[in-house]
């Protein structure tokens, strides 16, 4: 009887067998995969150098579903339909995202029965918290006193850079996660689609005046210095113009006073802290780490985001992360409850 | 199923079959095996899955009605002596590589065994079918029925 409860261990392959992928047949769109997915890569690098790196939604919904095809294809009639169902709910994420986002300045129209708010704008609170964090000085203000030139400078390059991969990193790390592993990014789209909840909520409930609008006397708010407004000049003299042409575009269709919490910040940590689970080096761990707060730095010379914003954001994203971690283990101890009980 | 996700064991067709059936001879063997590898999972050590055309007519009766059966190709229920797999699921390639592989001379059920292992990068199995040991899979040994 002893033997039967011992724990069974993995057993090493032996030297001499072969590779099982030498006995089964080959998946003959496997290479056809590759090939496709290299075209694509020369493909999209030729269209960042000429053209730009395409940023509005249906520009980057166009370039994932092309990635996807090239990806997927081959692949079986269930997993197409996997993937087809998976699209709807991300188009319907963004959907989301865009409606309520754009609701801050005429509140949410609720069937026409009724509406709920519009709330009123924050500015002051934003601002006394970053005052009282760095005692009593703007941080935005300071920093573009000290650092902005006429003239463009590394800085420049390196702030619009970091600024600029907010809008290519996270879908990015969404397409390949989606080719490669259906079950990681089914976790990643969990966290992600939670924050972006999260952010469309507090932007309804309390919309939020960016500094930049503080300080342009266009908008009467008059409570900082104006401030530099131009997040892709460092980008502009990288030369892609296509790039900062295209955002000013997508910018124009935004809503302004959408900056608690900020998204920025939040996509900025999202992305390293994800794949952080499969980095053993802990120095890489924390030179990961500074990418989010190289983001907040960015945003703040930028004149895009109060500090408090980017904080706000980094601790809905660390939360969203706390309650799927729950929640995943809880669901894998039910299941295994579950069969242990049917096995007893 | 990548290298992203942890290492994945097979729960093939004999052991469902086993697991299943408290007479089986082996049952009490497997039911070991299967405990230990529930606890891995717990801990996210291990993925458990099985071969989706082995273990459906384990849960889903051709009887039951065709709610019952759609539900479990598009999501299945995780309860009961199974809730801890995951089903890999079968496409007509899988199929076509199995049949091109039985035209070899393998059994046709094995060789889909095989083509799911190879195709979804899974290397250990727990199995009560010696005709896996042959093949380049890690086989997770059982202890000796109590009957023996």
């Amino acid at each position: 009887m002893s033997t039967q409860q011992e724990a069974p261990t993995f057993v090493p392959l032996g030297s001499g067998r072969h590779p099982l992928r030498a006995l089964v047949p080959e998946d003959t769109f496997h290479i056809t995969r590759l090939g496709l997915l290299g075209v694509y890569l020369c493909g999209y690098l030729y269209w960042l150098n000429y053209r730009g790196v395409p940023i509005d939604r249906i520009s980057v919904a166009i370039s994932i579903a092309i990635f996807l095809v090239c990806a997927f294809i081959g692949r079986s009639l269930r997993t197409w339909a996997v993937l087809l169902a998976d699209c709807a709910l991300y188009s319907v994420m963004w959907l989301a995202y865009e409606r309520t986002r754009g609701a801050a300045d005429d509140g949410i129209h609720v069937f026409g029965w009724f509406t709920i708010g519009p709330f009123p704008r924050q500015l002051d609170v934003m601002r006394e918290i970053d005052r009282a964090m760095f005692l009593g000085n703007d941080p935005n203000v300071v920093l573009q006193d000290r650092l902005w030139q006429n003239r463009v400078r590394w800085w420049d390059w390196v702030a619009s850079t970091t600024y600029m991969t907010h809008f290519v990193l996270p879908m990015a790390a969404m397409a390949v996660l989606w080719a490669v592993s259906h079950r990681q990014w089914a976790r990643f789209i969990k966290r992600f689609a939670t924050l972006l909840l999260v952010a469309c909520v507090m932007f309804v409930l309390m919309p939020t005046v960016p500094p930049w609008m503080a300080g342009d006397p266009k908008y009467g708010y008059n409570v900082l210095p104006q401030l530099h407004h131009s997040a892709g000049r460092g980008f502009y003299d990288l030369g892609f113009r296509g790039f900062v042409k295209s955002y000013t575009k997508a910018l124009g269709n935004g809503n302004p006073v959408a900056a608690m919490p900020s998204l920025h910040s939040s996509f900025a940590l999202i992305v390293p802290l994800f794949f952080m689970q499969w980095i053993r080096r802990r120095w890489v761990k924390w030179v990961l780490l500074l990418f989010p707060v190289l983001m907040l730095a960015s945003l703040v010379y930028l004149g895009e985001h109060w500090i408090i914003d980017g904080l706000v954001g980094w601790a809905i994203t660390v939360s969203a992360f706390w309650f799927w971690d729950w929640h995943e283990a809880r669901t894998r101890t039910r299941r295994v409850a579950s069969s242990e009980a049917a096995l007893a | 199923m990548s290298r992203l996700d942890p290492p994945q064991v097979l729960i093939e067709a004999s052991a469902l079959a086993a697991l299943a059936d408290p007479d089986h001879h082996q049952h009490t063997a497997v039911a070991a095996a299967y405990r230990t590898l529930l606890a891995r999972h717990r801990r996210n050590e291990v993925l458990l899955v099985a071969v989706s055309r082995h273990l459906r007519p384990l849960e889903v009766a051709p009887t039951d009605p065709w709610q019952t059966q759609l539900r479990w190709a598009v999501a299945r229920p995780h309860r009961g002596l199974f809730a801890a797999l995951d089903p890999l699921h079968v496409g007509q390639q899988h199929l076509n590589a199995a049949h091109l592989m039985s035209e070899g001379g393998i059994d046709r059920e094995l060789a889909l065994t095989l083509v799911m292992c190879e195709r979804n990068r899974v290397r250990t199995v727990l199995t009560v079918d010696d005709r896996l040991a042959a093949y380049p899979l890690e086989v997770l040994p059982l202890g000796q029925p109590a009957e023996d």
